[in-house]
């Protein structure tokens, strides 16, 4: 087995990681490429569209 | 960046965002920069195949930082969606969003009002159909909020607390009305179908509501707007703007949500002229009492 040292944990990619909870809303922050702030918010207990 | 100047007749700011000429306007659907970027195709200003509800920094401000900000929000992935025709749950998101950002901005030392909105309809110049909101976070107090705290002490107390009080006791312009919402056309309206959305409880904003009052406020809008949409059986063009108190210290103000809907019959706009425009008096050509009939009938 390796150490940890030599494995780093895995990482999900950025945009999977919720970055903040509010309310019943899961927020993640991104900026475009031209500079401009993005913020998306999605609700954790909403179902995905068919 | 925007230029403000004073109007000395008027008592008020005129904004200059002049790069705002240049926006996009009307789009044909497939190069609507709100949808979702869908794989293969063209970049939006939205990069993903999918979405609930987006935030960004408006391309075409009138406000930026450090004096302000001007956001979109756009609350479907759905280019022929409404407001009224959201899922609830997502009309619910939808309030905790706009909570969300009139907090963030709010707490900004550069921002003094922040006002969420929607142009609904090219009647009232919206210029992409994509069904989307506005937030402008201005860095100085605008004449209508600034009204309404003048109504407060003209009436020695919350003036919408006293309205809305009043348009329950009378109950004839009343449209809606449940244990958090009451939504009336108000006494003296200045558009056919003004419809003011109004929390029962004083609350300066959506931050002091409770999640079921946020639930409630959202179906409430709903309600309204689906009734609009049954009017004159046809999309229902309107402004909305949410009311809350000013950010800049004190919590003064009452959340509320107006909507100025410019049709006065199927066909005919109710148009600013000459005696709005020129002496700021609204000549109206339906009694408040006949449109809540007409509206509330529509609500169902």
């Amino acid at each position: 087995m390796p150490s940890s040292a030599e494995e780093p944990p895995q990482r999900a990619p950025a945009e999977e990681e919720p970055t903040e909870r509010y309310g019943p809303l899961i927020v993640r922050r991104t900026v475009k490429e031209d500079g401009r702030a993005l913020i998306r918010f999605d609700r954790a207990d909403e179902p995905p569209r068919s | 960046m925007s230029l403000r100047r004073y109007n000395e007749l008027r008592g008020e700011e005129v904004v200059y965002a002049v790069d705002r000429q240049d926006r996009t306007f009307l789009p044909p659907e497939d190069h609507c920069p709100l949808d979702p970027t869908r794989p293969g195709g063209a970049p939006t200003e939205i990069p993903f195949p999918e979405f609930q509800i987006v935030v960004f920094d408006n391309l075409f401000p009138s406000f930026e930082a450090p004096a302000g900000a001007a956001e979109v929000v756009v609350y479907t992935d759905d280019h022929r969606g409404s407001f009224a025709g959201l899922e609830p749950a997502r009309a619910e998101a939808l309030m905790w969003v706009w909570r969300q950002r009139y907090e963030e901005l709010g707490a900004r030392p550069d921002v003094r009002y922040v006002m969420i909105f929607e142009n609904r309809g090219v009647e009232v110049g919206t210029t992409l159909h994509h069904p989307h909101g506005q937030i402008y976070a201005f860095p100085l107090l605008p004449p209508v909020p600034a009204l309404e705290l003048a109504a407060d002490e003209r009436l020695g107390g919350c003036a919408t607390c006293t309205l809305a009080t009043r348009e329950l006791a009378d109950g004839e312009r009343v449209v809606h009305v449940d244990d958090d919402i009451v939504a009336y056309v108000p006494f003296a309206a200045r558009w056919p179908y003004e419809c003011h959305v109004v929390m029962r409880e004083h609350r300066p904003s959506l931050v002091q509501c409770t999640p079921r009052e946020l639930a409630s406020l959202a179906s409430a809008l709903q309600a309204v707007t689906r009734g609009f949409d049954r009017v004159f059986d046809r999309p229902f063009p309107y402004v909305m703007v949410v009311h809350q108190a000013p950010t800049d210290g004190e919590l003064a103000g009452h959340l509320h949500v107006e909507f100025y809907p410019p049709l006065r019959t199927a066909t005919k706009l109710k148009y600013l002229a000459g005696c709005e425009q020129g002496a700021g008096t609204f000549i109206m050509d339906v009694l408040p009492e006949d449109s809540a009939a007409r509206l509330r009938e529509a609500i169902g």
